[in-house]
């Protein structure tokens, strides 16, 4: 794994902050929390993570807006994120083209499962 | 354990109140249950001791004085139990104020340790928040990816790791009574301490007790039910089993089984069981029905088939013949096993026309008159006509239909030429003049293999495609003659087709 295990998990609902850092953390992950767009921007700005869980519908700005305004920073367009919407959304690859959105996962989600992504992501068998 | 957590919780407390009070020259420390005290450089460690117990028998705040200063020693609990208690020591020249101070120290270990307290409620909310998310995901999964043409083992597996790791069960097995054929499959997955025979009894007898009421069992230890210790050779197993039915008819049984480092079943862990046998409720009756629908249309084309031989005694056998010459020509054509199962089919039915045709056309010795020939040639047609209301058998009405088509164009019923004749028309006409001329016919007798091969050569290009033609020369055509002449009752050969899924 490399050096850097920051992750930045937003999400606007405080319950699935919890369930994510519980998972993570237990698995190793130092995990910062951000409640809305805005904070998250802020804290990945700060932290510089290896990758980013983020909601998509989040006041102040969305999941997408911020993946795409990360796209547009150079040192950040790398960090793989991964997007979690409502069931049955949708997103279409224009959509996605400006982003570096590696990952969809629908919610209710297994936790089991998210934390697995993460660490294949973060191995780097996945691109 | 205990001791552990106290001793980090208290040290946290310590710490955090600490780091505040010491700026005012106080001095924290603290004293566990197992009568340790933590800070050792006081001059009279002993009467903060005491004081300490004292504060956690009585269950309140007792004041002590020590050569450092004013103490209290204030009692610290958590979920009833008492873990110790935090001691602070104010210097002499804070004496007046102390008893205020003490007040608002007080306070002070009170809300921090409520939200020590709460800070480990949402931990374990989390913990329990992130295990319903997770029979969430699960129950989903199931709901979108089942396919009802799965077979069972494929749909069983789809689900069981997740869910033994959730009710953290070592094994699982599921017993299915096919109500058709009265047999009993049982799959297990996981850790089976009895694998085979043994899990088939253990659904049975688990399927006794549940009869048809629609719960979940949940059997604790195994020990009041000695034909399973029998089985087990062992009491230290947990069983949950759900019965499989389909209103009020039993399909099967869901068991889950724990062994020695199984936790117990509890209520939330069957729910979800029930959930998920209620799923697998649904998945069977669908896969069942299923069955039956194929089942059904494979009975219904056997029947077509013996009213062909029934019809004309001197062509039994050839439907079945031109089926099999007819799907070993696809084979050669390297055709996908579904079409070539269609052309089977094709074949056994293409004649079922004739049975539209008066007999004295169709068995007249010697040659026909043009309109006898007229007549004859209306087979395909009233074949095509016959098989066309029967839904799934419209992928081989070109077979029928087309069957007398030629590639110069001078065939029946409609002429076409060349490409325009659809494939399996081709290869049922082919096969179906192979066989006429291998066979003993009112009109002619019959020739040799030899024979019938030149014929199709030399007929390639004006009756036949050129490439159907090939594809059958291209057959082994001593395996064809052998295999010919083994053909007994087709009816295996129907039989085996539902499994080869040909129904749209």
């Amino acid at each position: 794994m490399s050096e850097n295990n920051t992750i930045v998990i937003a999400d606007d609902e405080a319950h699935i902050l919890r369930v994510l850092e519980l998972k993570l953390s237990s698995a190793g992950f130092t995990c910062v929390k951000a409640g809305n767009g805005l904070q998250a921007w802020d804290q990945i700005v700060r932290t510089r993570p290896a990758l980013v869980i983020s909601d998509y519908q989040m006041p102040e700005m969305t999941g997408l807006e911020l993946a795409e305004k990360m796209y547009q920073e150079n040192e950040l367009r790398g960090t793989p994120i991964i997007l979690l919407t409502a069931r049955g959304f949708s997103l279409t690859p224009d959509d996605l083209a400006q982003t570096n959105i590696q990952y969809r996962v629908s919610k209710p989600f297994s936790p089991r499962e998210l934390l697995a992504l993460v660490q294949e992501i973060l191995m780097g068998a996945v691109k | 354990m205990f001791k552990e957590k106290s001793e980090t919780y208290l040290s946290e407390l310590a710490e955090q109140l600490s780091q505040s009070w010491s700026k005012l020259g106080a001095r924290v420390c603290w004293w566990n249950s197992y009568k340790e005290l933590n800070i050792l450089d006081l001059d009279d460690p002993g009467i903060a001791k005491e004081a300490a117990c004292q504060s956690t028998v009585e269950g309140k705040p007792t004041a002590f004085v020590s050569s450092s200063g004013n103490g209290n020693a204030f009692p610290v609990f958590s979920n009833g139990r008492c873990l110790g208690s935090i001691l602070c020591i104010f210097p002499p020249n804070l004496l007046e104020q102390s008893q205020a101070l003490f007040e608002i120290f007080h306070k002070n270990i009170d809300h921090l340790h409520t939200n020590f307290r709460t800070e480990n409620e949402l931990t374990d909310l989390s913990r329990e928040l992130s295990g319903s998310y997770e029979e969430l995901s699960l129950i989903y999964k199931l709901g979108e990816h089942f396919q009802i043409t799965d077979d069972p083992a494929t749909f069983l597996n789809g689900f069981a790791e997740e869910l033994m790791e959730l009710i953290q069960a070592q094994g699982l097995l599921l017993l299915i009574n096919h109500r058709l054929s009265g047999g009993e499959t049982c799959l297990q997955v996981g850790n089976m301490p009895v694998p085979g025979e043994g899990a088939k009894a253990v659904c049975r007898y688990l399927t006794q007790i549940t009869g048809t009421r629609r719960e979940t069992l949940i059997l604790s230890d195994i020990s009041t039910h000695p034909s399973l210790v029998r089985i087990f050779q062992n009491t230290e197993v947990g069983i949950m089993a759900r019965p499989i039915l389909v209103e009020d008819t039993p399909l099967g049984i869901l068991v889950a089984v724990g062994t020695n480092q199984y936790d117990g079943f509890d209520s939330t862990d069957a729910k979800l069981f029930g959930t998920i046998g209620e799923q697998t409720a649904s998945f069977l009756q669908n896969s069942f029905l299923l069955a039956d629908i194929q089942e059904l249309l494979t009975g219904l084309l056997t029947s077509l088939v013996n009213a062909i031989d029934a019809k004309d005694p001197c062509t039994r056998g050839h439907s079945q013949r031109v089926a099999f010459i007819g799907r070993r020509i696809a084979e050669s054509l390297e055709l996908s096993p579904k079409e070539c199962a269609q052309v089977y089919m094709a074949g056994l039915l293409h004649d079922i026309g004739k049975i539209g045709i008066s007999d004295h056309v169709l068995t007249k010795p010697g040659k026909l008159t043009p309109e006898e020939f007229a007549i004859i040639q209306q087979h395909p047609v009233i074949g095509a006509k016959i098989i066309s209301s029967v839904r799934p058998l419209q992928n081989i009405l070109p077979g029928v239909l087309h069957h007398h088509e030629r590639y110069d164009g001078k065939g029946y019923c409609e002429g076409l030429t060349g490409e325009q004749i659809p494939l399996m028309g081709m290869i049922v006409g082919l096969a179906d003049c192979f066989d006429a001329i291998t066979s003993e016919r009112t009109y002619h007798s019959a020739k040799s293999f030899t024979d019938a091969i030149n014929e199709v050569r030399q007929c390639s290009g004006s009756q036949f495609s050129p490439a159907v033609a090939q594809a059958l020369l291209n057959y082994d055509l001593d395996k064809l003659e052998h295999d010919l002449k083994s053909i007994g009752d087709h009816n295996h050969e129907i039989q085996a087709l539902p499994s080869l899924n040909w129904i749209e």
